[in-house]
């Protein structure tokens, strides 16, 4: 079913909404939600819980591409419970990877009132991932986007694992120093 | 945390990025490098005309020595627990005779025809564990498996796999070719594993890693089994047992 059909009966109130988003995009979501949380159990909640969201979202909202909205509730939902599992000591998987990573890309504020709001930090991010190559950005999206193990990466890119890493630690480099560059603090 | 707003933020980029990058994308054909294609089949013809004049010269065989020491080790390392969800050993070297790999314990060399672990280059206690984050340890097997150089940003080290030494150096001299092993993505028909990918030796052998354990979080190093598909057979080799 065409993605404008589904979301024409998330409108109509119809339950077959869910049970066509399921079958089109369960494996997507599922895919989102498990590199976060590594867990089948916490990954299928999540995904349900997306359905539910999107439910409630549509309408109003009329989402142009459905798959990037349905992806983008999964991974808030997934983030959100990892930092709640973590809290209980339970995270694990590709998250404390990706979060080390991060931590050293970016910069610190040295007073709270030089803090980006959160828009101009998306501007930013939107025209650094616009000024990468579409290799760099792919993966680097597939690392910090889809939390993408760097073994997934180097087999899907077919790439060595070496050259993942260092394309990845290159690209934190540029970003750490554009955002600096920019002024941008976080 | 400014790495959990940047994660938050992340998720709020233009979905041409998200969508571009999509895991179930078609773009990764784009990615075929027909110049890497061509490197690993030179990288193929060395190893095999190397590997033929050694045979005629008999030069092949492997110090008792080191497998008598090793063999002790091996049980040792069996013995070591850890996590689920802590990446498998990878593959960077393989042929008929051996097969190296390594993960954050150090680099590990398998000999098949003895069935037995033959080298091990440990990481611990050189404080090269991390194989992942901002600073990771980079693990480079030459062309013929004889040497491998591992590396961060501060220290470099070359493995004599035959030897069985690790040396620190200040700086790598001469030429280094690399071996730039296969793999197959995952989920590709001619896997051999569910749980680690499928990598194709310098004699066309597809070998993996697999798990024999029953489940629990906690497994052993004894508990992996290495997968070399020979023509239509897969054979098996516990390595730490």
């Amino acid at each position: 079913m065409e993605d404008e059909q589904i979301v024409d009966l998330y409108w109509e109130r119809s339950e077959a909404a869910l049970s066509e988003t399921a079958k089109k995009y369960g494996r997507y979501c599922r895919c989102i939600a498990f590199h976060i949380l590594h867990n089948s159990e916490d990954s299928d909640e999540c995904v349900n819980d997306t359905y539910l969201n999107a439910w409630n979202s549509m309408p109003p909202h009329r989402p142009a591409v459905l798959k990037a909205f349905l992806g983008k509730i999964t991974r808030n939902l997934s983030l959100n419970r990892y930092r709640k599992l973590t809290a209980e000591k339970r995270g694990r998987g590709q998250m404390p990877l990706v979060m080390e990573e991060l931590h050293d890309c970016l910069p610190t504020a040295d007073h709270m009132e030089n803090v980006v709001d959160d828009m101009a930090l998306v501007e930013a991010l939107n025209s650094f991932l616009g000024s990468l190559p579409m290799e760099k950005r792919k993966i680097f999206m597939r690392r910090y986007w889809y939390m993408s193990s760097i073994k997934e990466i180097a087999g899907d890119y077919r790439l060595s694992e070496s050259k993942v890493k260092m394309i990845l630690l290159r690209v934190r480099k540029d970003l750490k120093q554009r955002l600096q560059k920019e002024g941008i603090n976080i | 945390m400014k790495e959990d707003r940047i994660l938050d933020l992340l998720g709020e980029v233009d979905e041409k990025y998200i969508r571009e990058a999509d895991p179930e994308g078609q773009g990764m054909s784009k990615f075929f490098d027909w110049r890497k294609l061509a490197a690993i089949a030179v990288c193929l013809f060395l190893v095999l005309a190397v590997g033929r004049i050694a045979a005629n010269l008999n030069l092949t065989g492997h110090s008792s020595n080191s497998i008598l020491h090793l063999s002790v080790a091996a049980a040792e390392l069996g013995m070591e627990e850890y996590m689920t969800g802590v990446s498998l050993p990878d593959i960077v070297y393989a042929d008929a005779g051996k097969v190296i790999m390594y993960d954050f314990r150090g680099i590990y060399v398998y000999n098949i025809v003895k069935e037995e672990l033959t080298g091990f280059s440990d990481f611990r206690p050189i404080d090269m564990t991390l194989i992942q984050g901002s600073d990771p340890t980079q693990v480079l097997a030459d062309k013929d498996g004889k040497t491998v150089r591992f590396f961060n940003s501060e220290k470099k080290f070359v493995y004599d796999t035959e030897k069985n030494e690790t040396l620190k150096v200040d700086e790598y001299e001469g030429q280094f070719d690399e071996c730039n092993i296969q793999r197959l993505p995952y989920g590709d028909g001619d896997s051999i594993s569910d749980v680690q990918l499928t990598y194709i030796g310098s004699n066309g052998n597809a070998v993996s890693l697999d798990l024999r354990y029953d489940g629990q979080d906690v497994v052993r190093y004894k508990d992996l089994v290495l997968l070399i598909k020979d023509k239509d057979k897969i054979r098996e080799y516990e390595i730490f047992k």
